[in-house]
């Protein structure tokens, strides 16, 4: 039952044919950290040395189910097609990318991971006019280099905030903000990935669409301090095409 | 058990299996066409193009998305480690003599189950990886408390995931040093508690019938390819290697319905499950070990989650990182490939217990103590 030498070959391919497909589309930057992609290739040459292995070697005692019929047939096709399901997925959907589903106030600051090591002390004097300092969401948050009036550059997702989550942001003394730029940063893979955000000062809500990407040029400002939420005075902005690698790493910052 | 009646157990077994396996795998095929290729045909029908820019329907567009990013990360990040468990599976299988384990647990007594926590540093892999190994193990015959042991402690007392706590958590010592002990706390506890209970009803016939002295290929082992063990190491390699290719897909389906749980419940409850359940000293742990439940992640990576939940406290931390590599959705459907349901459920109650007497430990013994431990860790 879904264990012959022919049903099993089969389901080794559905898996192989997942990995490489995703592999030759490089699609596994868009979903693993560096290390991660390294595993995958790993694991993706060990299937198919068993592949190859177990395609070439049929053994000489078949042990599945003898009572073979038409309806273990079915189930045996339905247990197989299981093994296709990642692949059905990625070929249905492609590259795909998370979004933010609502704007909750973890998503709008991280927690400041190893300061002293993380970032390179950027030296602002080395621009000229009219240069920003190339940037990513973790870095703002990670140091205190950025703390003020930083003329600095970053990509990010727009996300427009509706009245009750503007609530959530609502500081003493300062207006609600009702924009963020957001990215997820991960440690693996997708699934691990957090969302961090930006507040966007000078922007208008209406120019661009939820979700577009954008690279952002402005100055930075400390919206809050406890928890920490960073913001970016615009100066200049414009909409981008989503990134191969749309999610930031953390060990990527560790240097 | 006489050899007749544990082949009707193991065919039984197996059967249901079986029946198992190709129900989960018709459930994925249905709701990955129905829920991805059924919208894809619709987006030629102008209607349903037209309703895309109803903000309602965008939101379904957005889960779609989520979903499949989390479903293909997951199975991406998680399915190498399963070849890499399956194949240090198949070495198990084919160089370890089949008494070794049995003989080695019974010359160690009431000391094998905590030796086991020792073995969980050589092989650092998570969590999906170590279901496989244990399989193995419990087959050649290792008894279960001391498998249960190295289970749970093995994708915590690991020194790649002790080096990833460290790093998310500001280098600060205490978080891996409290996570490692932790883990091994509670798995030789439970391993002990285990030693004294029957628990020989808690396998699956098909995991627990070699523990009789069967061997590969031979009557009952379990071995679907068939063939003797005999003959030179190019002989072994090549059984290793259909070893490993059984392993990996008796577990893949099972593995792909956890990774669906997963990605469903990150989908469509996320991180929001911290907020509707909230913070506090009592209620926090909790908390994280629900939201470590449901979001499944790899112990290898959980860490870098768990630090930016700024508002939740340690102990909390701490909860998180310790009851998530031990039991989460994905892996309630991988050891349904071991244990029955009764021992799960038995399981999952023994590891929160443990998990909630450990972190009130903690918070008894006080934080300054283990800010003092991680001082002196630094020095």
């Amino acid at each position: 039952m879904g264990q012959h030498w022919g049903w099993r070959n089969l389901q080794l391919a559905g898996w192989l044919a997942f990995f490489f497909i995703v592999m030759f589309q490089e699609a596994d930057i868009a979903y693993l950290a560096d290390i991660q992609v390294w595993i995958l290739r790993a694991g993706a040459a060990m299937v198919t040395v068993v592949f190859l292995h177990s395609l070439l070697i049929r053994p000489k005692v078949n042990n599945g189910d003898p009572k073979v019929g038409k309806k273990t047939f079915w189930f045996d096709l339905i247990e197989t097609g299981g093994h296709f399901a990642p692949l059905l997925l990625f070929l249905f959907v492609g590259t795909a990318t998370l979004s933010l589903g609502s704007a909750s106030g973890k998503g709008a600051s991280i927690r400041v991971f190893m300061p002293d090591n993380v970032v390179e002390q950027p030296d602002f004097t080395t621009l000229k006019a009219g240069e920003y300092w190339p940037t990513t969401h973790i870095e703002l948050y990670a140091t205190d280099h950025f703390a003020a009036e930083a003329p600095i550059q970053v990509e990010g997702r727009f996300y427009p905030l509706s009245q009750k989550e503007q609530k959530k942001f609502i500081t003493t003394g300062k207006s609600a903000p009702n924009v963020l730029a957001y990215r997820y940063a991960m440690a693996c893979c997708a699934a691990d990935a957090a969302p961090v955000s930006i507040v966007l000062d000078n922007i208008a809500v209406d120019a661009v669409k939820r979700d577009d990407w954008l690279r952002l040029k402005g100055r930075t400002f400390v919206y809050r301090q406890e928890p920490k939420i960073m913001g970016l005075k615009i100066e200049s902005w414009e909409k981008i095409p989503p990134p191969k690698r749309p999610f930031l790493t953390w060990l990527q910052t560790i240097r | 058990m006489n050899s007749g009646a544990k082949e009707i157990a193991v065919t039984d077994d197996k059967g249901a299996q079986w029946n198992e396996k190709w129900l989960i795998s018709a459930f994925l095929l249905l709701f990955i066409g129905g829920y991805f290729a059924l919208p894809l045909l619709g987006f030629l029908l102008p209607t349903v193009s037209d309703q895309l820019l109803d903000p309602a329907a965008f939101t379904t567009v957005r889960n779609r998305e989520n979903f499949a990013t989390y479903f293909i990360s997951i199975a991406l990040e998680a399915a190498p480690y399963m070849v890499i468990g399956a194949f240090v599976s198949a070495l198990i299988e084919i160089w370890v003599p089949n008494n070794f384990l049995p003989r080695l647990a019974k010359s160690l007594g009431f000391w094998g189950v905590p030796a086991m926590v020792l073995a969980a540093p050589i092989l650092p892999i998570c969590e999906c990886a170590v279901v496989i190994v244990a399989h193995r193990l419990l087959k050649k015959g290792l008894p279960l408390p001391h498998t249960i042991t190295y289970l749970l402690a093995a994708p915590i007392v690991n020194p790649v995931v002790l080096t990833g706590t460290w790093l998310a958590f500001f280098q600060d010592l205490s978080y891996p040093i409290m996570r490692g002990l932790g883990g091994a706390v509670i798995a030789i506890s439970i391993g002990w508690l285990l030693y004294r209970l029957p628990w020989e009803k808690a396998l699956l016939p098909h995991v627990r019938v070699q523990n009789d002295g069967d061997s590969c290929g031979r009557e009952g082992g379990g071995c679907s390819h068939g063939h003797s063990h005999e003959g030179g190491g190019r002989s072994r390699l090549g059984h290793a290697l259909s070893h490993a290719r059984d392993d990996f897909l008796d577990m893949g389906v099972y593995f792909l319905m956890g990774v669906f749980l997963a990605a469903s419940m990150k989908t469509f409850l996320g991180n929001d499950i911290l907020s509707w359940l909230g913070d506090g000293p009592i209620i926090g742990p909790f908390s994280m070990m629900v939201a470590a439940f449901v979001l499944s992640l790899c112990s290898e990576a959980d860490a870098f989650l768990a630090a930016s939940f700024t508002e939740f406290d340690m102990f909390a931390h701490m909860a998180f990182l310790i009851f998530g590599p031990m039991m989460d959705i994905k892996l309630v459907l991988m050891y349904r490939t071991l244990f029955t349901g009764r021992f799960i459920a038995l399981l999952a109650t023994l590891i929160t217990l443990g998990t909630v007497c450990y972190i009130t430990f903690l918070q008894l013994v006080g934080s300054d103590w283990l800010f003092a431990l991680s001082m002196e860790g630094l020095m």
